[in-house]
């Protein structure tokens, strides 16, 4: 991971010039003072789909459409402006939810593309319908948008809504959907087996940013007086990626720092630099240029914008409400639901899976695996490599849908269900390749964990009623007391990704935990364990069970297997090929063979 | 001298340390077997010695010349050629195309075609799919072109990660006799094996690896009926 | 929709040709932008820039240096190439020793645009710059007495260039030895090291075909449209993206494919449709969002997990 060493006091340095510059931007016109806090809100608008891991280009878009629709309500129509921007705010989201859905589905670059062909179907949209928009000739006095009809709003009132914009991120910042984003940012799978439901909250994200840059299109009508096609090409776009890309997206201040460098950036160089340097005075090109080196130096050097130099954020309220070094800490019996309901053919289990296969073009990763496991008990899934053990537990987790087979939990079939679902329904997993979110907190990573069972929406979260503060403050103390049972509780506070191998790995299993499940299942949690470790490790699990948790481990560390588990089920080329207890099973000449090859 | 001398390697993968302080030899034309349970640091020694990850310490000498951290593609030159686990054949590449890009270093053609030729008879089933996708091709079929293609720039030494895995018992043995061939030939192999009996029976000396050191060391026929080595993979039951 | 239209072989005949020659402009931009892709996975938004420069270069060669087409045509391929290579050592290959992901290397490429696009605007303003007449006849042939089809040099040229082009571009990749290597590294480049292939070297010889190629387009579009402006990449760019996302990422074929369906369509609906002059630059967008829906691996693509 790239971390800038800058010394400390450079962010603070360039913070200063930043808002030095453009408070003297400002001060020389209202008009100037406008643009930049239209800019701001606009790179507002981009960090809310970049902190959701989404590159969108549609802002130019939303933009247009919220100031021709803002423009043709209050001109045409007569609306006043109380009337017409929120109007105009109503399209936008209506746009965003119909072109949303499709679009959503698609991957990162693709996203970009589609998006960016979204603004520009927009304003071929408004070329098209010159009786309402003005046509090619744009919005002004010769199309019937006179320049004291549209100009209606005040910098105070931009600033206004800049000011509660700022309120509201700052807001979800401290909140559980802003945790989620961050964890959708990081690592948006590990996010949706965390009950995460990943789409719903890229589906907001879009909304919000198509919102917001609609708002600033209202503005800019109602600013500049006059609208033009030329003002909504895709370059704008790109500058409102920039200020995201520049700045950062990591925190919602970032993309304010990069609207507010790259606004101020050139006419102060011009201003000052012009002097002495003739031809930069006329220099209309320096913005552009000026933009696109901070883009590539950004890209290259500091990926996490101009953010990502500031010491992290840390959690506010870190320490209280958890005992620190308290051994009291107790891992919390099972949450049962009820017991369980019987299954067809009259028993039991926990979790049944029947004749379950995944072939992954012509590869048979799993083939008719079929298994029953009973409530608390640990259960060990072993096997060489590539003999199909993570993709059996992508299948359970959800995050994998298997070619055919059924996967059964608590009476109920969840094959192909959504992993947040399947997480919420109380099934648990860490992953081999650690997915921490590495950029968080320990204690914030196990507070992602509660964020199933906390009952928040946005609208709450945002007004921060006494309800949600209670909730969070129940999770942060729920938190800690895992934290310190599996003796990490003087890591709360570090970023996830600085800690030593080891602790990461429980850091992982107390995320998983936090989610309260019923069933555990661990890729190789002794992963990269010194034997001290893997014996900890182990008394652990079994202090799991005796707590009533149902464990499925998958191991290569044969003496934590053969310790712990109460059943072995070995895998061999996607298929069983042995089960019982860990004596019948080392005893079975056909799994030494699988390990240790034939005679 | 031992055409390749590894003395205290390390390797790490940021915080983690997958190889430490390891040091062994191969000589000219032997085939040493490199064995131990998941996670001891098998495939990420050979991964330092052919150049894809920068060792964190130590040195590799190959006939004589240090190649420690030099870039992968000159140590191919140099004759010491790398068959990843998972055989990394180019699957949209036809199976004489892969074969022609396995001499790329070599220059002469009438050499290459040569070499090509003998592949083709050491592996029939190739010759006979020589112009198909090398993704259409079975897994067996598979490690078969990866070999071949190792082949192709005529190595002195040749690293094989895992050869058998993924592969059907019946396919293995076909494998282990294709690894023998080679031996016949003059090259050398430093076999990575799970499937630890049949590299130690075709191997003159074995490697035990366990948490990225060496477990244990020595000729293979003595290490073959040592009972520590089923503890060092099954643990004790 | 003016039906008598629909009954003129002529005017059908006169579209089929002007569509095709502009589709097979649009193929030509798009070969070079598909190779970067299938092969490295990054999508060049600087290819238009380069595009761009290649044009003046001709311009200034042709233009001011009075040299002949042939001339041009080298100097602008030659120009193309070096832009290429220079983007690859300074915006992309940093970004690939860092492990840096596709978004990283496009929004790289932004940069870099935007920087080539503002230094044109810079040194050349804005008023457009044509190559001169002495460089290819303009006279048309008429096909078909006075009244008919009108075939301009410039068109039969740059058809001929994009099926040579194409052909080419084909042959090289698949029959040559670098060509190989080229696909070897698209493949699997770790593999290929392996192999002993340099892959840094080949990076570099993908990027100056590919730059030679938007040299050979930046040519062909200023014959055929005799407005060369620093703006002119912007309007190909995105046609360029709905052409390979319609052929199919990384696929040479469906580059030249999706290109010549792109131009044939825009003509035809220019030509058919009322209002249609209007909604042509529509069309792309709407082909690019339509396949990105549907079929996102284009008509000639392979499926590989593009979705979310």
């Amino acid at each position: 991971m790239r971390r800038s060493d800058l010394p400390r006091i450079l962010p603070w340095a360039v913070v200063l010039m930043i808002v030095g510059g453009d408070a003297a931007l400002c001060a020389r016109s209202p008009g100037d003072l406008d643009r930049f806090l239209i800019n701001a809100i606009l790179a507002l608008s981009a960090f809310a789909t970049l902190h959701a891991r989404m590159l969108s280009l549609a802002s130019a878009g939303f933009m247009a459409i919220g100031a021709y629709t803002s423009a043709i309500l209050a001109v045409k129509v007569g609306l006043p402006v109380a009337l017409s921007v929120p109007c105009a705010l109503l399209l936008c989201g209506i746009v965003a939810l119909v072109i949303g859905l499709p679009v959503l589905r698609l991957t990162d670059v693709y996203l970009a593309i589609c998006t960016l062909g979204f603004g520009e179907v927009v304003r071929i949209l408004i070329v098209l319908l010159p009786g309402l928009t003005g046509g090619p000739t744009g919005a002004n006095l010769s199309t019937g948008f006179p320049y004291d009809a549209m100009r209606k709003t005040s910098p105070a009132m931009i600033a206004l809504f800049l000011g509660f914009l700022i309120y509201l991120f700052w807001s979800l910042s401290r909140s559980k959907t802003g945790r989620a984003f961050r964890a959708i940012r990081e690592r948006p799978e590990a996010a949706s087996t965390m009950g995460i439901d990943v789409v719903a909250h890229r589906s907001m994200a879009f909304l919000l940013s198509a919102i917001i840059a609609g708002a600033a299109g209202a503005f800019y009508a109602h600013s500049v007086g006059s609208l033009d096609n030329g003002d909504f090409r895709f370059t704008r776009a790109v500058d409102v990626l920039s200020y995201a890309v520049v700045g950062g997206a990591g925190q919602w201040f970032g993309p304010l720092l990069g609207a507010g460098l790259l606004t101020a950036l050139p006419i102060l160089l011009r201003d000052s630099l012009g002097a002495s340097i003739g031809f930069l005075r006329d220099f209309a090109q320096l913005p552009n240029i000026l933009t696109g080196l901070a883009l590539l130096l950004v890209v290259v050097f500091l990926p996490g914008g101009l953010v990502q130099s500031f010491p992290r954020r840390t959690m506010p309220h870190a320490g209280r409400g958890a005992r620190p070094g308290a051994q009291s800490g107790d891992v919390p019996p099972v949450e049962r639901a009820g017991p369980v309901a019987p299954s067809a053919w009259g028993e039991t289990p926990l979790l049944a899976v029947r004749d379950l296969s995944r072939v992954f073009g012509g590869v048979e990763a799993l083939r008719d695996v079929s298994l029953r496991l009973e409530e608390g008990r640990i259960y060990g899934l072993i096997g060489p490599n590539g003999a199909g053990k993570t993709t059996f537990i992508n299948l359970v987790s959800g995050l994998d849908s298997p070619s055919s087979g059924r996967i059964i939990w608590q009476g109920r079939e969840i094959q192909g269900r959504p992993p947040h679902r399947i997480a919420r329904a109380g099934l648990a997993r860490t992953y081999q390749s650690m997915r921490l979110f590495a950029e968080m907190s320990v204690l914030e990573n196990v507070i992602v964990g509660h964020h199933a069972r906390i009952r928040t929406n946005v609208l709450t979260t945002w007004l921060r009623l006494p309800r949600e503060r209670a909730e969070e403050a129940a999770a942060r103390e729920e938190a800690s007391r895992l934290l310190a049972h599996l003796g990490l509780s003087e890591l709360a506070d570090q970023a996830a990704g600085t800690l030593a191998y080891g602790d990461q790995r429980r850091v992982e299993i107390a995320r998983a935990l936090a989610l309260r499940p019923r069933l555990l299942l661990l890729d190789e949690p002794a992963a990269g364990m010194n034997e001290v470790e893997t014996e900890r490790l182990g008394r652990f699990l079994i202090d799991l069970k005796g707590k009533g948790y149902t464990l499925i481990v998958v191991e290569h560390h044969m003496d934590l297997i053969m310790g712990v588990c109460d059943q072995i089920v070995v895998l061999n080329f996607g298929r069983t090929i042995a089960e019982g207890t860990p004596a019948e099973v080392a005893g079975n000449e056909r799994v030494r063979e699988a390990y240790l090859g034939r005679d | 001298m031992a055409l390749l001398d590894v003395r205290d390697l390390g390797v790490r993968y940021g915080n983690i340390e997958a190889v430490r302080g390891l040091s062994f030899s191969v000589d000219e034309g032997t085939i040493v077997a490199l064995i131990g349970a998941n996670g001891a640091g098998k495939s990420s020694t050979l991964r330092a010695l052919s150049g894809l990850v920068p060792p964190s310490s130590g040195t590799i000498r190959f006939a004589g010349a240090d190649i420690t951290r030099v870039r992968a593609d000159r140590i191919v030159r140099a004759g010491l050629v790398h068959v990843p686990e998972g055989r990394a054949i180019l699957r949209p590449l036809s199976v004489e195309e892969n074969l022609e890009l396995g001499a790329w270093t070599r220059r002469d053609h009438t050499l290459i075609h040569g070499a090509r030729e003998r592949v083709y008879e050491l592996f029939p089933r190739l010759a006979e799919r020589r112009r198909l996708p090398a993704g259409s091709l079975s897994g067996g079929e598979q490690q078969m072109l990866a070999i071949g293609r190792a082949l192709m720039a005529s190595p002195r030494l040749i690293l094989l990660d895992e050869p058998s895995m993924g592969l059907a018992p019946v396919l293995v043995a076909d494998v282990f006799r294709m690894i023998q061939s080679i031996h016949e030939s003059g090259t050398a192999i430093l076999l990575v094996e799970q499937n630890a009996r049949q590299a130690m029976r075709v191997s003159s000396r074995t490697i035990v690896l366990s948490h990225g050191r060496v477990f244990r060391e020595g000729p293979s026929g003595s290490l073959l009926s040592n009972p520590l080595i089923v503890e060092a993979f099954l643990g004790k039951a | 929709m003016d039906l008598t239209l629909l009954a003129d072989p002529v005017f059908l005949a006169q579209n089929i040709v002007d569509g095709v020659s502009r589709g097979a402009l649009y193929a030509v931009y798009a070969l070079g932008f598909t190779l970067i892709f299938g092969v490295l996975d990054i999508i060049n938004l600087a290819h238009a820039a380069t595009f761009m420069w290649c044009a003046f270069a001709g311009w200034f060669v042709m233009s001011q240096l009075g040299l002949p087409l042939p001339a041009g045509l080298a100097v602008s391929m030659l120009a193309g190439a070096g832009v290429a290579a220079l983007l690859e050592l300074l915006a992309f290959r940093p970004l690939r020793r860092e492990g840096s992901d596709r978004l990283s290397s496009m929004i790289s490429s932004i940069g870099a645009s935007l920087i080539m696009v503002s230094i044109a605007e810079a040194v050349f303003g804005v008023n457009t710059r044509r190559f001169p007449d002495s460089v290819l006849d303009p006279r048309p042939f008429l096909l078909g007495g006075s009244a008919g089809v009108r075939v301009s040099r410039a068109q039969i040229l740059i058809i001929a260039a994009a099926f040579l082009l194409t052909l080419a571009l084909g042959l090289f990749i698949r029959r040559t030895r670098m060509g190989k290597a080229i696909r070897a590294i698209a493949a699997d480049q770790s593999a290929s090291r392996l192999l002993g292939i340099d892959v840094d070297a080949v990076v570099i010889v993908t990027f100056l075909v590919a730059g030679a190629l938007a040299g050979a387009a930046g040519i062909l579009v200023g014959l055929l449209t005799n407005n060369i402006v620093p703006g002119m990449g912007a309007q190909i760019e995105l046609r360029g993206l709905a052409v390979v996302i319609l052929g199919g990422m990384g696929s040479i074929e469906g580059a030249a494919l999706g290109g010549l369906i792109l131009g044939l369509v825009e003509t035809f609906a220019i030509a058919y449709l009322p209002g249609g002059s209007d909604i042509k630059d529509a069309i792309a967008f709407l082909i690019l969002f339509l396949i990105l829906l549907v079929r996102p691996y284009g008509i000639l693509g392979h499926r590989t997990s593009e979705r979310a």
